[in-house]
């Protein structure tokens, strides 16, 4: 079964998202910030990551930057805001993410892009 | 209520309590980046969180608030209290918009305006650029009106019709056809008075042409309101009058129906060449008009009903765009490795998706090669000459046929999986958006804040289990003795006993928990004041700081809760009565911000909270007078009394010592409450004041109400419990030393005169009080409201401690007794009410 870390300070946001991975038949796990998520993905491999960009302790950039330095399998990360701004896009990708979405994510278009990301057969 | 709508409700709630604690500490410190960034961070979170629902009024002022947010952080408007003050309202908004959702789950329909409105006072506060896209929102309400009366007489602008169209109509009127163009404006509240626009726009009689077009320039899709029709219809349509005036007969006032001229037909032919250009008499044309043709059904055209393919197929386009766009980044981070990786992840993925081993080998070989070299051009030329073929097999697979030749060699028993799979996803796909349920999991808390709300319900029956085992087990002493007494087996009695100091050491520990489960810090309490008294001092042009410690004391949840009451009660007064206003303090010589500092701290097993302001203090004098004006104090009172009982005498009922009755505290009704409040929970309160100086009040509660430390006194044979708070001590007077002052009974003790009672009398029982053998007589020395009493019983048993259930059912009038107890042998002990009874 593939594991997906769910990375965002807002409770409601990581419920939604987890409902909708789950529904789709993957685990999930949650992060409330970077220092917690880069805990958990040193700890655990995950397939793929969806990452907020605006959290304390350490935002989404810091840890993807963070996750990439390290040497290891390296999964695919859906990063996930609210910013529209092409900068921010742009930042994401410097930042080490694979893709970005603005929120709210439909969830057609979040399991469209999971299961692409996932490498799962076409379903 | 869902559990997503559910966590939405309660983390909205902790967010917009966040950002107003948040903006109060800016107040003190207005450029501090750390606490604006995460002011920021929280508007928009609760932000992005309402956007998950339909809230437009929700999102629409949070999205206010944080475009305006955003320009504090980044330095263009400078935070200012006004700026506080109006996203505080905008906090109190989303909290009452909570309530809406609570108890109905949609906002009711009357925010909207609202809604608008406080975003537009939030936007106000922009600089003019930022203001623009708001000021359609606003003024909607009356611009289908004004673009209805402005140009009555006007030309129909029938231009915009196709000339095809046109054609024809003009055909239909030289058969001698009378046609009509109808310009419908539905009202903006018209979904609420059941209309259905488009319906009836639809359902047109004669209906030839039909166009639909917004009244207005649509907001941004953040703050469109769905609940507003904000679109109008124009119709061409070959049927009479009054089939139409029939048909919208219940919207008359938004309709307007014009005969069509022939000439208008042929004149537009004229003077319009390119018809299919926007028509400049329709400003606001250009943007999502759909054109309808009578043939077709009025149809949205966005939605295409196969969107899980569409959305495959955007998700592609887009991971493969981002992919390209990752590799030609020209920056050389030292996580660039792992990005290329990531990368090779990504596009492997990819292709295993579409079943395409080839290119997952091709990918492995060249990310491997990159990997080597550190490059990433190997990487961006292969997927610049493999993207086409990368998307052409993702659409083939799905397909019976399949047609890749790799794709059905390299999975062939894979095949019939792949189709089952395909069957149970296929009609599922569509409902996704329904069918997700969301839910609570276990690991919700475990990542969450790591605390678990409990319904306080479950901790109140944990309580009263333990309550039951503490008592079922001072069961084991009696069967002890029974063992040694009744049967004779000194052995098996010892062991009882044994046994029963594990059991007590268990149960103690059991019962030291849970009270720990049910303690609170008090910073619930407090955490309400800053903006309490912000409010309340901005009010009444005073400057006051306001200084909280102790803030992390804890207490049981009861008591926590019942403290804010009387909390508020007494800074208000504080507020109201206590500090001068700063001209005033400055002609005192005081600094001109006044001070209330609220402390808590534990002492011993009580809890205590002072109130300290530095005011005027109260005036002994005045308070005696007052007392004395409406009888509270007598003559010999007035006289008696030092300054520190003359003060306390606030706590009175009914004296109220404000010399102008404020509209904060009120009339009246003042400490008094106060002390009822704390005494409730067996608390107690004094108050010290210095005249000029200020005044403390403070508050001592016990730690816990749920165990309750109680006398047993016997009394014609039955045993009662009087709360050890109520004890002052237990003295014997033999009967000679007892006087009678006229019908009531006194005796002096430790120099004054103290009225006693007989405790049967107050309980209506006939026997009298029993003397023991000296013809002493037990006096239970009671304090009650401040005063002191003895009463008689006719014996003094241990003190114990015990968990005291309120009576319940018949017995819950009985106002004699506070509660009940279970003892160990399993009788029932009736704990005395004491300040009832006397």
């Amino acid at each position: 079964m593939k594991h997906v870390l769910v990375v965002d300070d807002a409770a409601t946001v990581r419920m939604y998202h987890r409902g909708i991975l789950e529904f789709a038949g993957y685990m999930v796990e949650e992060a409330l910030n970077g220092i917690e998520a880069l805990e958990k993905a040193l700890e655990t491999p995950f397939d793929l990551l969806l990452v907020d960009i605006n959290m304390p302790r350490l935002d989404g950039f810091g840890f993807l930057k963070e996750l990439r330095r390290q040497p290891i399998p390296q999964p695919p990360a859906i990063m996930v805001s609210t910013e529209a701004a092409a900068g921010d896009e742009k930042s994401a990708y410097r930042a080490g993410a694979s893709c970005y979405l603005l929120k709210p994510v439909r969830p057609a278009q979040l399991l469209a892009h999971a299961r692409l990301m996932l490498g799962e057969e076409n379903k | 209520m869902t559990p997503l709508l559910e966590q939405f409700l309660s983390e909205s709630r902790e967010f917009s309590q966040g950002i107003g604690e948040k903006l109060m500490q800016m107040e003190d410190a207005p450029s501090d980046q750390g606490l604006i960034n995460e002011l920021f961070r929280l508007v928009h979170t609760l932000k992005g969180n309402s956007g998950l629902f339909t809230f437009p009024e929700m999102t629409r002022v949070l999205h206010a608030g944080e475009d305006l947010l955003g320009l504090v952080r980044n330095g263009q408007i400078a935070y200012s209290r006004e700026l506080a003050d109006r996203l505080l309202d905008a906090m109190d908004f989303v909290m009452v918009l909570c309530g809406d959702i609570e108890t109905t789950e949609r906002i009711d329909a009357s925010r909207a305006q609202d809604s608008g409105r406080m975003a537009e006072s939030l936007r106000a506060l922009m600089p003019e650029a930022q203001t623009v896209q708001s000021d359609s929102a606003t003024n909607s309400g009356k611009s289908p009106k004004a673009t209805q009366d402005a140009h009555p007489a006007e030309l129909p602008p029938l231009v915009e019709v196709p000339e095809a169209m046109r054609n024809e109509a003009l055909r239909q009127c030289h058969q001698g056809e009378t046609l009509h163009w109808i310009c419908y404006t539905p009202a903006p509240d018209c979904f609420f008075q059941g209309d259905d626009p488009f319906f009836s726009a639809r359902q047109t009689p004669g209906l030839l042409w039909g166009s639909a077009k917004p009244t207005e320039p649509l907001p941004p899709l953040a703050e469109l309101d769905t609940y507003r029709c904000l679109l109008k219809f124009h119709l061409l349509t070959g049927a009479s009058r009054e089939e139409l005036d029939e048909h919208y007969r219940y919207v008359p006032d938004q309709v307007r129906i014009v005969r069509v001229d022939p000439r208008w037909l042929s004149l537009s032919e004229d003077s319009s060449a390119e018809s299919t250009q926007p028509v400049p008499a329709i400003p606001q044309g250009a943007d999502g008009v759909a054109n309808l043709l009578p043939a077709a059904p009025l149809q949205k055209t966005a939605e295409p009903s196969n969107s899980t393919a569409d959305d495959k197929a955007a998700a592609l386009e887009s991971i493969l765009s981002a992919q390209q766009q990752i590799l030609m980044l020209d920056d050389r981070p030292d996580w660039g490795v792992g990005r290329l990786k990531a990368v090779g992840s990504v596009l492997l993925n990819l292709a295993k998706a579409a079943g395409d081993q080839e290119a997952a080998s091709e990918i492995e070989a060249v990310l491997a090669e990159c990997l080597v070299t550190g490059q990433s051009s190997l990487l961006v030329l292969w997927l610049e000459a493999s993207r086409d073929h990368l998307i052409a097999s993702h659409a083939a697979p799905p397909g019976p046929p399949a047609p890749n030749p790799s794709n059905a060699a390299a999975s062939p028993s894979k095949e019939p999986k792949e189709s089952a799979s395909e069957t149970d996803a296929g009609p599922a796909k569509p409902a996704t958006d329904e069918a997700i349920k969301f839910g609570r999991r276990a690991e919700d808390n475990a990542t969450g804040p790591r605390s678990l709300k409990v319904d306080q319900a479950k901790i109140d029956r944990l309580m009263n289990l333990i309550g039951e085992l503490v008592v079922s087990k001072n069961a084991l002493p009696y069967l002890a003795q029974r063992a040694e007494a009744h049967y004779g087996v000194r052995e098996l009695s010892r062991e009882i006993k044994g046994e029963y100091s594990v059991i007590n050491r268990i149960a103690d520990e059991m019962q030291d928990a849970i009270m720990q489960v049910r303690m609170m810090a008090v910073s619930f309490v407090f955490q309400r004041f800053p903006r309490l008294v912000r409010d309340i001092s901005r009010k009444l042009g005073k400057e006051v700081q306001l200084v909280l410690e102790g803030e992390q004391t804890e207490a049981d949840k009861n008591i926590i809760e019942s403290l804010a009451d009387p909390l508020i009660h007494i800074v208000r007064n504080s507020l109201d009565h206590g500090l001068e206003t700063p001209e005033v303090r400055r002609a005192c010589g005081k600094p001109e911000i006044g001070t209330i500092t609220i402390r808590a701290a534990q002492e011993a097993d009580r809890v205590v909270i002072e109130i300290t302001d530095d005011g005027k203090g109260i005036d002994p004098a005045i308070i005696k007078r007052k007392a004395y004006e409406k009888g509270l104090i007598d003559e010999a009172a007035l006289e008696r009394i030092d300054n520190r009982e003359a003060v306390n005498l606030i706590f009175a009922a009914g004296l109220s010592t404000s010399e102008v009755v404020s509209d904060l505290s009120g009339r009246g009704v003042g400490m008094d409450v106060v002390r009822t409040a704390v005494q409730k929970i067996n608390g107690t309160v004094v108050i010290e004041s210095v005249l000029g100086k200020g005044t403390t009040i403070r508050i001592s509660l016990p730690l816990s109400m749920a165990v309750t430390q109680v006398m047993i006194v016997e009394s014609d044979g039955q045993l009662f419990g009087v709360p050890m708070d109520n004890v002052v001590e237990t003295v014997r007077v033999p009967r000679s030393d007892l006087r009678a002052i006229k019908q009531s009974l006194t005796a002096v003790l430790r120099g004054r005169i103290v009225p006693l009672k007989a405790l049967n009398t107050l309980l209506g029982i006939s026997a009298g009080p029993r003397a023991n053998s000296d013809d002493e007589l037990a006096v239970l020395l009671v304090q009650a409201g401040g005063e002191v009493l003895g009463l008689l019983v006719d014996g003094f048993k241990e003190t114990i401690g015990l968990i005291q259930k309120p009576l319940g059912g018949f017995l819950s009038g009985l106002s004699a007794y506070s509660g009940s107890a279970l003892m160990g042998d399993g009788s029932v002990l009736m704990i005395l009410n004491i300040r009832e009874i006397v």
